[in-house]
């Protein structure tokens, strides 16, 4: 159970979307404050070319087991599927790592 | 007296050397370690006596694989992969079995690609490195009775190229080194005569000896070839 809409879960989301916007702004030299939730992370609306997604993902990679506690893992053909991968945008990409949060640690 | 006056000295820089229990692999491990590199080697079972760490890793399995580079994640230093791990398999591709088949794809390519990716990841994130990959004067030549090992080792080189530019926007490069024959247990069982008419096929008429392949890695691995990346080197040429 994801407890996204209680007041937790919300800073919780939010502080995840900073961080990506941060990390996406730094590895594309984008305007941070041009970056929201929307933000395609892949395909063609993407600003991330293949260095700066790979930066990315090992980006996430580390925040996650650093500062989450948990291991994302970005080496599924899934991760990059244009259906469901959680790099569809900046706000997917947040809540699939709360989730993974959630998972791990209640 | 292998390492002698090949590369800047480098002794905060660690190399992954895979196949590091036996043959080319244990000659690399030691000359690098001879010129000041720090040396952790990989090999399907732990072995000790050896003047360096050796953990235990089947390169054919892409779980051991990515435990086992996870767990180098924070090695300070880390800075090149030597692919050395491999098998050969001399048979008739009409006569190989599928299993054996299998086993030469596992172990040379598929476990070249997952050393690579893996440690690929890791030097992406410190921006420079290097990875060296194994072929075989067998590709160009074509060597007759060594189709299937042919084709991994084809696959390599062309693996190689094509991840060359990949990391190429890390700082890290890729190259392979393709000997000749030489004194190994992958030889073993070749006679004698074909080996001669191998080496003499060669631009430079002789046996290779693990200095001479030393001096090719150690050049690769020198800071000095950045700009040398996606090629395939043929030790003794062809």
């Amino acid at each position: 159970m994801v407890h996204g809409n209680t007041e937790m879960g919300v800073v919780v989301l939010d502080n995840l979307v900073e961080k990506i916007c941060t990390v996406v702004a730094e590895v594309t030299g984008e305007d941070r404050e041009a970056l929201d939730r929307q933000t395609p992370l892949i395909g063609p609306d993407s600003a991330l070319k293949s260095r700066a997604l790979v930066e990315l993902l090992l980006a996430v990679e580390d925040y996650s087991a650093e500062e989450l506690g948990v291991r994302f893992d970005s080496m599924t053909d899934a991760a990059m599927s244009p259906i469901n991968s959680p790099f569809r945008s900046i706000g997917t990409l947040a809540k699939h790592l709360y989730e993974l949060h959630v998972q791990a640690h209640g | 007296m292998l390492a002698s006056g090949t590369v800047n000295l480098p002794q905060s820089r660690l190399l992954v050397v895979t196949g590091a229990s036996r043959g080319l692999g244990v000659a690399l491990s030691l000359a690098a370690l001879e010129t000041g590199y720090r040396v952790i080697g990989v090999a399907r079972s732990a072995v000790a006596g050896l003047p360096y760490e050796v953990r235990a890793c089947d390169v054919s399995d892409a779980g051991q694989v990515a435990k086992l580079f996870r767990s180098l994640h924070h090695e300070s230093g880390l800075y090149g992969l030597i692919n050395a791990a491999g098998i050969a398999s001399m048979n008739l591709t009409l006569t190989t079995p599928p299993e054996t088949m299998q086993r030469l794809v596992a172990t040379n390519l598929l476990g070249t690609m997952y050393c690579s990716s893996a440690m690929g990841r890791l030097l992406a994130r410190r921006g420079c490195g290097r990875i060296i990959n194994f072929s075989s004067i067998a590709v160009p030549l074509g060597l007759k009775g060594e189709a299937v090992y042919v084709g991994a080792k084809s696959g390599i080189e062309g693996f190689s190229r094509a991840f060359a530019r990949e990391m190429a926007d890390f700082n890290v490069t890729v190259n392979v080194v393709a000997p000749g024959p030489m004194r190994t247990a992958l030889i073993q069982g070749v006679p004698e005569p074909a080996i001669e008419t191998l080496v003499r096929s060669q631009v430079v008429p002789r046996m290779a000896q693990p200095e001479d392949l030393w001096h090719l890695v150690a050049f690769l691995l020198d800071e000095g070839s950045s700009m040398l990346s996606g090629q395939v080197f043929h030790l003794g040429g062809v």
